[in-house]
């Protein structure tokens, strides 16, 4: 073989191996390093009652899981892998969550910062690695996060203990919430598989009647559909799926509904908390839409005021006819966050009604009950509210 | 290069992952007994993972040791892109790595003294053949082509050429789409639904939707193989 032979040889190697790269990368990442195994005893509570008390816990494994189940059958059912289970006021939570190297992103790296100062303040001196999120830690940090929501959600919509009966204590229903955070696709599936019949790859949100709110995510369906993962906050992302997961099914499920409210309303209450959180990382049409550190189309402020400015929305009647996900763009889930923002926190009125009603079971027509519902609560009609958020807009944030 | 997404969806190992649920035992008052685990035979946990899929098995197990993932299938750094789409003609199914315990209800799949990663075999169980995290891609692809060859009426040679072909078409296809809808979306956001440059724009779009649909279609067109018929089938 000649030089220039060999080079284009090595050229062509070279250029097959780029282009398998991007598939093959999450696999590749880790090879040979092995099932991770994780530590028998919790070591920042040691397993201890009052360091157990003083982050609200109720227990860690084994408990009953989801009323058929204990927790050693689920975790036979997903593998047999390792897996963390953590009982709090309001969830039953389960982590197959391996160790995470927090990436050099500014944003997730203040969080960690500020969530672990939180755990820090209820455990007292604990020893946290720096560069590294360990299985125990995560499944703390996740245990936090899930309860913050919950009393965040509480919070906004002005809802107490005292807002619903001793037999339905978690918002109107009997059950705690059931949370699955998995590392695998594989352990999700098998979960989705033997609890709701079905493989999902994604997420899943579930609730029935008589069953918990269920949602569920895992971790390597993110890192494998994302191109770089070098320095990429999957962390971030991951919860943000978690938020607004959660939060679509504190309205799905509220005072024992089952789905019954529209879904531009849980869609709208899912991107509100997932915004607050990290904003960079909303998710439209079950996807992410962050196409990378140079994109910027995340900042929906900008956008929706050039939408206002150019009366090119969704006007409140027509969005209150919405039956189906699928009938909702970009420009929609945009529209219908901000419209759900001003009327979280800016528009005077009674949320908690507005909330009741939108989650009851629907009665006649679907654009008349939700006007009725913001008749109600916050004495305007579906007309005034688009104007009104319109001006807020044209106020409050700012141009591209 | 990176591949864009009507090629990636293509492109994906569709695993499925059985869990066993035996069936409901009820005594004379009605009571539902609970059976412990136990091993099915080697017939039996082949034909309940094989389930109603006519397709030949492809069985993955996961590992404690190399991480669980695909890797006894996919190889970093090499052209992976010829198993997902040989992987199309397969039933893929990912096992748990505590497979290997003696009371796992698949056990019977994986009781050789080393037992295997990764192996191809008919519905029926036969025609089996181990393939290792070690194997060579050509390997390999042979033992993948070898097994499609008994279950198929055609080889896979000619369509995995066609699909390789359409894949890059597809990727031409996607870009030119990612570019017109998102100058359309910054147009609509700028300058309002009146905006001159939106018909032709639409046009364009639709034009290149259409392209992309058809691509699509031919891929399954091209790849669409006719398993043979199973010798009980013939026998009816």
């Amino acid at each position: 073989m000649n030089v220039t032979r060999r080079h284009a040889f090595l050229l062509l190697l070279l250029l097959l191996a780029t282009l398998s790269a991007p598939l093959v990368h999450a696999q590749h990442k880790k090879q040979g390093a092995g099932m991770e195994e994780f530590e028998e005893v919790d070591p920042y509570t040691l397993g201890e009652r009052e360091r157990m008390d003083a982050l609200g816990y109720v227990a860690f494994a084994p408990f009953p899981w989801n009323g058929t189940e204990r927790t050693v059958q689920v975790r036979e059912n997903m593998g047999g892998v390792p897996t963390l289970f953590v009982e709090t006021a309001h969830f039953r939570i389960l982590s197959t969550l391996g160790t995470y190297e927090i990436p050099n992103d500014r944003e997730e790296k203040a969080r960690f910062k500020a969530e672990i100062g939180r755990l820090k303040k209820k455990l007292g001196r604990i020893k946290v690695p720096k560069k590294k999120v360990d299985p125990w830690l995560r499944l703390h940090i996740y245990a936090q996060r899930a309860e913050e929501l919950y009393s965040e959600f509480c919070k906004d919509f002005g809802l107490t203990d005292e807002s619903f009966p001793a037999e339905a204590p978690f918002l109107g229903r009997p059950h705690k919430l059931l949370l699955v955070l998995c590392q695998r696709k594989s352990e999700f599936a098998r979960y989705t598989r033997k609890y709701y019949g079905a493989e999902y790859e994604y997420s899943l949100n579930w609730g029935g009647p008589k069953e918990p709110m269920f949602f569920g995510a895992n971790v390597e369906i993110l890192e494998s559909s994302w191109g770089e993962t070098e320095d990429v906050p999957f962390d971030s992302m991951l919860y943000c799926r978690i938020a607004g997961g959660l939060a679509s099914n504190f309205v799905d499920g509220y005072r024992g509904a089952v789905f019954s409210a529209p879904r531009w309303f849980t869609t709208a209450i899912g991107h509100v908390y997932i915004r607050r959180f990290d904003a960079r990382y909303s998710i439209v049409g079950g996807r992410q839409t962050n196409r990378g550190p140079d994109d910027d189309s995340w900042r929906w402020e900008p956008r929706v005021r050039a939408l206002v400015k150019n009366a090119f929305y969704a006007k409140a009647p027509a969005t209150f006819a919405w039956q189906e996900l699928g009938e909702m763009n970009v420009r929609d889930h945009m529209v219908v966050w901000s419209k759900l923002e001003y009327l979280m926190n800016e528009a005077e009125g009674d949320r908690k009604a507005y909330l009741e009603a939108m989650c009851a079971p629907p009665e006649g027509e679907s654009v008349d009950w939700q006007a009725k519902a913001l008749q109600d609560a916050f004495g305007i009609t579906p007309e005034q509210l688009d104007k009104a958020w319109s001006r807020w807009v044209s106020k409050t944030y700012k141009k591209r | 290069m990176i591949r864009g997404e009507s090629a990636r969806n293509l492109l994906k190992m569709h695993w499925s992952y059985p869990v066993y649920t035996p069936p409901v035992e009820k005594d004379a008052k009605g009571s539902v007994a609970v059976r412990k685990r136990q091993a099915l035979s080697r017939e039996a946990a082949i034909a309940y993972i094989a389930g109603d899929d006519p397709r030949p098995l492809l069985v993955l197990r996961e590992c404690k040791v190399c991480n669980g993932t695909d890797d006894a299938l996919l190889k970093g750094g090499v052209d992976n892109e010829k198993t997902f789409l040989l992987s199309r003609w397969f039933h893929c199914v990912k096992l748990p790595a505590d497979v290997l315990e003696k009371d796992h209800p698949f056990h019977a799949l994986f009781t050789q003294e080393k037992p295997e990663h990764l192996f191809v075999c008919s519905i029926d169980g036969t025609n089996h053949n181990a393939l290792e995290s070690d194997t060579s891609r050509t390997k390999l692809w042979k033992s993948l082509h070898g097994l499609l060859a008994r279950e198929y009426l055609s080889k896979p040679d000619k369509p995995l050429k066609r699909a390789a072909k359409l894949l890059d078409q597809m990727d031409v296809v996607d870009r030119r789409l990612d570019e017109l809808t998102q100058r359309r979306d910054d147009l609509l956001e700028k300058d309002g639904p009146d905006s001159r440059k939106l018909p032709k724009l639409a046009k364009k779009i639709a034009k290149a939707e259409a392209e992309r649909d058809e691509l699509r279609a031919d891929i399954v067109k091209a790849t669409a193989l006719k398993l043979k018929p199973r010798e009980e089938e013939e026998a009816k």
